[in-house]
């Protein structure tokens, strides 16, 4: 688990109102969402920089 | 502003979640229309004026809005306000948040309802475009009874952005969540928890950067190959 997420969790975990643990259920996946475009992105990156077409 | 017009609120479930929502947020105006006897046509007026986020609320009766709403806007929408040449209302967003006891899969093409939702509020999309505003997809609630727990919680968020958030992209989703984490940590009750909110909200400023960045440097070698 990373450092954003045990957070995440901790705040949820700790959290006194509904309203509260649903604003971390939902930062959980924007997170989630966060972290997958970033992969995404660098994957791209590398593969574009690692063409070999263009050696 | 939340313009509701629902005939029996108090007994719907779904109008007593959405206010249970955004109890927590500040400058909410809440003016449900089927509690008000007679009009104020220039009151009305004011208060669209006052607001940048107008949002009508209600439940979809016979493919259509409860007759208050129609009401309210033969009434405030007087053309002495809309069309005396200075639009009042130009570059405000409007809103729609509509419920239905109908799946979603229904409101599509080739759907037992045989139209989408997008088709029935089309009228609202033309107010707002008479009007000069800027409409907003309309965010749409089906048999919130059936909802499992995790989609509700996720339904006060959305609702609670839809009334607030600035631009309905990621970026501004996450810049969302990160004013609101700063809120939280100023109402932190000790200042380890706010020390750890604040935490939070920096960390994901940094990988919202990160992201910012790296669609950038995709773009620029996208272009470089000829992909623009």
């Amino acid at each position: 688990m990373d450092w954003l997420t045990e957070q995440i969790q901790l705040q949820k975990e700790q959290a006194t109102t509904y309203e509260e643990q649903a604003f971390y259920t939902a930062l959980q996946q924007a997170s989630d969402e966060l972290a997958l475009r970033i992969e995404q992105r660098q994957g791209e990156l590398d593969g574009r920089i690692w063409n070999a077409t263009n050696w | 502003m939340v313009i509701i017009s629902h005939p029996e609120i108090e007994t719907s479930m779904v109008q007593n979640f959405l206010k249970a929502s955004v109890a927590p947020l500040e400058d909410i105006t809440w003016h449900h229309l089927d509690a008000i006897d007679t009009l104020d046509v220039a009151a009305e007026q004011a208060l669209l004026r006052e607001h940048e986020r107008i949002v009508f609320q209600f439940p979809l009766y016979w493919y259509a809005a409860p007759a208050s709403l129609k009401a309210w806007l033969d009434t405030v929408l007087t053309g002495q306000f809309a069309f005396n040449g200075r639009q009042p209302l130009a570059g405000k967003t409007l809103g729609i948040v509509v419920s239905t006891g109908t799946a979603a899969k229904h409101f599509q093409a080739g759907g037992s309802e045989q139209v989408t939702l997008s088709e029935i509020l089309r009228p609202y999309e033309l107010v707002a475009r008479k009007l000069g505003m800027v409409y907003l997809p309309p965010l749409t609630i089906h048999q919130l009874g059936y909802w499992q727990e995790t989609d509700k919680q996720h339904l006060v968020i959305d609702y609670q952005r839809y009334l607030t958030q600035a631009q309905f992209n990621f970026d501004q989703k996450l810049a969302w969540f990160e004013t609101m984490l700063i809120k939280k940590a100023a109402e932190a009750t000790s200042p380890k928890a706010q020390q750890r909110i604040t935490l939070l909200s920096e960390q994901l400023s940094d990988k919202r950067s990160e992201l910012t960045d790296l669609n950038w440097q995709v773009q620029l070698i996208r272009e470089e190959e000829g992909e623009g």
